[in-house]
């Protein structure tokens, strides 16, 4: 016989305190958060939740080095088959190679960005809405998804309550459940 | 913690005292600058001597002005962070004592060798008028007390605002010239109002701190060094320098509060964070020297006019001496290091780090100074050896460093009669009471 | 109000729902005065295409450009646009970085004034080739006879870095957008609108992860655009600094261009911004302090304008050059002497009013300076290209410029498209970044304040 399905619960929130003390304490509760909502840009949250810091810095760089490349690559090698001299000046020099060279690292450094920005957060994200998205998380609500044993479920819902949900609900189908990651 | 634990924390060390290592290597320091000026006039000349002194003369006033400047900028734009800084910036008014001295002796003893001096008939235009002797000394020395005057008026009201935070008793452990200056008639006198007066007062001259600073220094940078070569221009030049000096001040800056951070007791409320902060501050101004530079050479390079690239090749092609040497070294050091450097977290966050970083800074724009300057003044030597430009290069930098030496005692000095943090600040206190106070 | 309590904009007591509510409620139906304003935009955008196609049919004949003066008002006015949309990414990428507070109630409007702005500018450039159908050949793809663009020029250097421009506030702009969207879309009901809010949001949910690649790439997105507020506008300086042209040929050219553009943005800024929040009853989220302070950076900028002037005139005098001389003696005195003292005047005069606290606080002097400013602004580029081309170094080919009706129907159109495109954003996005204020406000705490 295969195990309970873990029982999964949305916290809804309005103080971010309580909304940060669960996030702390959720390890020695033994539950899982599988993802966390927040209408605000919240370093605070992200921080406690762990994982490496972003890999899109090096994403930019890359693209930073490879823009740079391209436009000396660029500059120079059209000087070269275009060898007209021009003002006295002469046909491959640094000189003027360094400002195409900086636009264009910019430029790749950003679109680079950009596109680190959608692989790594999965933007843009299809199968939006999750099952625990609500919609006063782009207003004024804190949300935590998390995941726990079953037995557990009625448990976890009176901490949350207790900690200062405004409400709690429980998520999930009987099928699989869908996910964000 | 209360504004009052805070103040107290503050003075708890007493007044900082940069200790005995600091004051043996300032005396080291001193004695290689005596060195640098008998190598310059001994061995390579009074030439070679002139331009050591000039070289010195440019930095240190620059230094001495830029300190208070830097205060005054954190003012005018009520920034929040670097208000630890402030105290150890406006010391560096110390260097000023050293750039007017130096300008005395140069302009009493020196002024032969400028090279307008003794080209009147080949001067057109403004020239004629603007690049004489008298007119020249009485610009120069009128310019540097101008700014250093009103960067002391800032200083005044600076420490003032401190005094009047202060308790009574608390003051008394603080002696000496900073103190008579800015401490008087305080007694009797209600001491939040007065310490009101003068946060309103630093208000007012923030603004003109900077604004003088901005034109005389762009004088200074044209009378002193850009006049060097009578028929050469560039109207960004004077910026270039004041820019420059700005740059060196900062990256000074981090140095002395890296290296004294124990002996001024700096520990409680500077952190790695608010090291990344300056180098941060450090980075932008990297670039915006950097900026200068190019902006200068590319117009130059690009117009190809003779009359503005013979300035330019002479530093940068296989001329009289190979100067060129210098000019990359400078370049190097005064933007590919650094930029590259402070570009990484790690590097911004550590004192030893940061402060190699610091020390590469200054010494490019030490060596951009030089390049400007040496030129003009050490004349035509052939066949173009890289020796014959050892004795010089060495003068100027042994001057240089004698020159930090002293104006880095003096200003020790200045900052042992302030409280090393300034207490009088509103926004010093709310921005430690909101990182929430290292205890 | 003290030191500190002017530094922490806060605004107050107003919860997240508030402030969502007040911000959205600016995206409703459109009042009487906005439609006005949106068919005087109109009525300037046709009388800019009817001026474009008559140039496009006639030739450029039409305009008042012939030798000496080949650059006059179609260059002078790409220049402005440029120049203005400098402030937008100052506020929105340069003050993130620097962490200056004030920045939040008006980076939004700023952002989207330079994305404007630039897109305007953008229009010059075809204008002004007249063969705008032959435009492609300044792009660098390989041709069957090898031609390719001279990259040694500085006129391809601006094309490289006002698209570079273009692209990177775009995208910055687009990305500090998705959670706003997401907002928008979140209060809109089911229906066509929300199908398609839904899609611009990128399915954003404001998640932890999704928060924490954008929080990064947020400052990477500030970090790079930071530099292109340098160097875009120097490499337009670099248009004329690079000839050889007495009062073009110039090293300060770089900074002084940069501090101009960061000058005449703020002040659009200020122009936009000041009926904005009066009509959005937006005064509680964008408040004086604001203004203030962009006031207060709009005078320095100012300073270091009126710097350059004199290092400038200084210069002249000092090196003797006869050319120099001549040009700068040219300026305040010849044919185009208005143009030049209304530069100076509106400039670096009446922006010293801001030194009195009354004046850089009270909303009418506020509103009246900037458009000063920005008049100020639009003949000191034109001072500085026509006067030069007029009057360089031979006496023989000296030549006066007048500007033709087809010109000024393009400068009168440019700006009606300029403001169309903005009063078309600002009714369907929204205007104030939401997302942001409410970080600004501090987080909501159980006791009931705000931590």
């Amino acid at each position: 016989m295969t195990a309970p399905r873990p029982a999964e619960l949305l916290g809804v929130f309005e103080s971010h305190d309580a909304f940060l003390t669960i996030l702390e304490q959720a390890g020695s509760r033994k539950v899982t958060i599988r993802e966390i909502f927040s209408p605000v840009p919240d370093h605070h949250a992200v921080e406690r939740l762990a994982g490496r810091k972003s890999p899109i810095r090096y994403v930019t760089a890359a693209g930073g080095i490879a823009g740079l490349v391209a436009g000396i690559a660029l500059a120079l090698l059209t000087a070269r088959v275009w060898n007209l001299v021009v003002g006295g000046k002469p046909v491959m020099s640094i000189v003027p190679v360094v400002v195409v060279g900086f636009e264009l690292t910019i430029l790749f450094g950003a679109l680079a960005t950009l596109a680190g920005l959608f692989f790594f957060g999965r933007l843009p994200f299809v199968r939006f809405p999750v099952d625990a998205y609500r919609e006063e998380f782009s207003l004024d609500r804190f949300g935590i998804w998390l995941e726990c044993e079953a037995s557990q479920g009625d448990a976890i819902e009176r901490w949350l309550r207790e900690s200062g949900a405004v409400r709690v609900e429980r998520i999930g189908r009987a099928d699989a459940a869908e996910g964000i990651s | 913690m209360t504004r009052e634990e805070r103040i107290r924390k503050v003075l708890a060390s007493g007044p900082a005292d940069a200790g005995k290592g600091f004051a043996l290597t300032t005396a080291l320091m001193i004695a290689l600058g005596a060195a640098g000026i008998a190598l310059g006039f001994l061995v390579g000349g009074a030439n070679a001597g002139w331009a050591s002194i000039l070289t010195g003369l440019v930095l240190a006033a620059g230094i001495g002005a830029s300190g208070v400047l830097i205060s005054a900028i954190f003012t005018l734009t009520n920034a929040r962070f670097g208000r630890a800084y402030v105290r150890i910036a406006e010391s560096f008014a110390g260097f000023m004592p050293v750039a007017l001295v130096l300008a005395i002796v140069f302009m009493a003893l020196g002024g032969t060798i400028l090279p307008w001096a003794h080209a009147a008939e080949h001067l057109t235009g403004g020239k004629a008028v603007w690049l004489k002797r008298g007119f020249w000394d009485v610009r120069v020395g009128g310019a540097l007390l101008l700014s250093f005057g009103v960067s002391i008026a800032y200083l005044y009201y600076a420490i003032r605002r401190d005094w009047a935070a202060l308790p009574v008793k608390l003051r008394e452990t603080y002696r000496g010239f900073v103190r008579t200056f800015a401490g008087r008639n305080l007694d009797g006198k209600d001491l939040e109002i007065e310490r009101k007066r003068c946060a309103g007062r630093l208000e007012v001259l923030a603004p003109i701190v900077a604004m003088v600073y901005a034109i005389t220094f762009t004088m200074l940078g044209f009378d002193l060094i850009m006049a060097l070569d009578p028929l050469w221009y560039s109207t960004l030049f004077g910026a270039w320098y004041f820019i420059g000096n700005l740059f060196a001040t900062m990256a000074l800056l981090a140095i002395v509060s890296i290296v004294l951070h124990r002996p001024l007791g700096l520990g409680v409320w500077i952190t790695p964070s608010h090291r990344s902060d300056l180098a941060t501050l450090l980075f932008a101004f990297c670039l915006v020297n950097a900026d200068f530079f190019w902006s200068q050479y590319l117009t130059i390079w690009y117009g190809n006019l003779p009359e503005e690239t013979g300035y330019v090749m002479k530093r940068t092609l296989n001329g009289d001496l190979p100067w060129r040497v210098v000019s990359w070294l400078s370049l190097a050091a005064f933007l590919a290091f650094p930029f590259i450097l402070l570009l990484f977290r790690r590097v911004k966050r550590s004192g030893v780090l940061l402060s190699m970083v610091s020390v590469v800074c200054i010494s490019g724009i030490f060596m951009a100074r030089y390049i400007e300057i040496a030129p003009e003044l050490l004349g035509i030597a052939a066949p173009a050896r890289l020796e014959a430009l050892y004795v010089p290069f060495a003068s100027a930098l042994l001057t240089f460093i004698g020159v930090l030496g002293v104006g880095l005692l003096i200003s020790m000095r200045v900052l042992r009669g302030m409280p090393v943090m300034p207490v009088g600040d509103d926004i010093f206190h709310a921005v430690h009471a909101d990182e929430g106070d290292h205890s | 109000m003290s030191m500190t309590e002017r530094m922490k904009p806060d605004i107050g007591a107003f919860s997240y729902r508030e402030v969502d509510r007040d911000i959205l409620a600016t995206l409703g139906r459109p009042g009487k005065l906005y439609l006005a304003l949106l068919a005087v935009c109109l009525f300037c955008v046709a009388i800019g295409a009817v001026s474009w196609v008559y140039l496009v049919l006639k030739g450029m004949g039409v305009t008042g450009l012939n030798n000496p003066v080949g650059w006059g008002l179609l260059i002078t006015t790409f220049v402005f646009w440029v120049g203005i949309g400098h402030a937008g990414t100052l506020i929105s990428a340069i003050l993130y970085l620097l962490r200056v507070s004030w920045r939040t109630a008006i980076f939004r409007a700023a952002e989207a004034s330079t994305i404007f702005a630039v897109a305007t500018a953008g229009l010059f450039p075809l204008i002004h080739l007249g063969r705008l159908w032959v435009m492609y050949y300044i792009m660098p793809y390989p041709s069957g006879r090898e031609l390719w663009p001279n990259f040694r020029s500085p006129l391809v250097w601006d094309v490289l870095a006002i698209s570079t421009y273009l692209t990177v506030s775009a995208v910055f702009f687009f990305v500090g957008l998705v959670p706003d969207i997401a907002a928008v879309r979140d209060r809109t009901p089911p229906g066509i609108r929300k199908t398609l809010l839904k899609f611009l949001s990128l399915g954003w949910m404001g998640s932890g992860r999704q928060w924490k690649h954008y929080m990064a790439a947020y400052v990477f997105f500030a970090g790079l655009a930071t530099p292109l507020v340098i160097s875009v506008h120097s490499v337009v300086s670099w248009d004329f600094a690079m000839s050889i042209v007495p009062g073009w040929h110039t090293t300060i050219f770089a900074p002084y261009f940069v501090a101009g553009a960061i000058l005449s943005g703020l002040a659009m800024v200020l122009t936009i911004v000041i009926p904005l929040r009066k009509a959005f009853r937006v005064e509680h989220i964008i408040r004086v302090y604001h203004l203030e302070s962009m006031a207060k950076l709009l005078l320095f900028t100012s300073l270091i304008v009126g710097y350059a002037y004199g290092v400038e005139f200084f210069m002249a005098w000092y090196s003797g050059n006869v050319f120099e001389k001549a040009i700068f003696a040219y300026r305040p005195t010849g044919e185009y002497a208005l143009p030049f003292w209304t530069m100076v005047i509106c400039n670096t005069i009446v922006p010293l009013l801001f030194f009195i606290r009354k004046i850089r606080t009270n909303l009418i002097t506020l509103f009246i300076i900037s458009i000063l400013v920005n008049i100020g602004m639009w003949f000191e580029r034109y001072n500085i290209i026509v006067t030069s081309l007029s009057h360089e170094f031979l006496p023989h080919s000296w030549g006066v410029y007048r500007i033709s009706l087809t010109e000024y129907g393009i400068l009168i159109g440019s700006f009606g498209w300029f403001f169309l495109l903005f009063l078309s954003f600002i009714k369907i996005l929204p205007a104030i970044s939401v997302a942001e204020v409410k970080e600004s406000m501090g987080f909501p705490s159980r006791k009931g304040g705000r931590t």
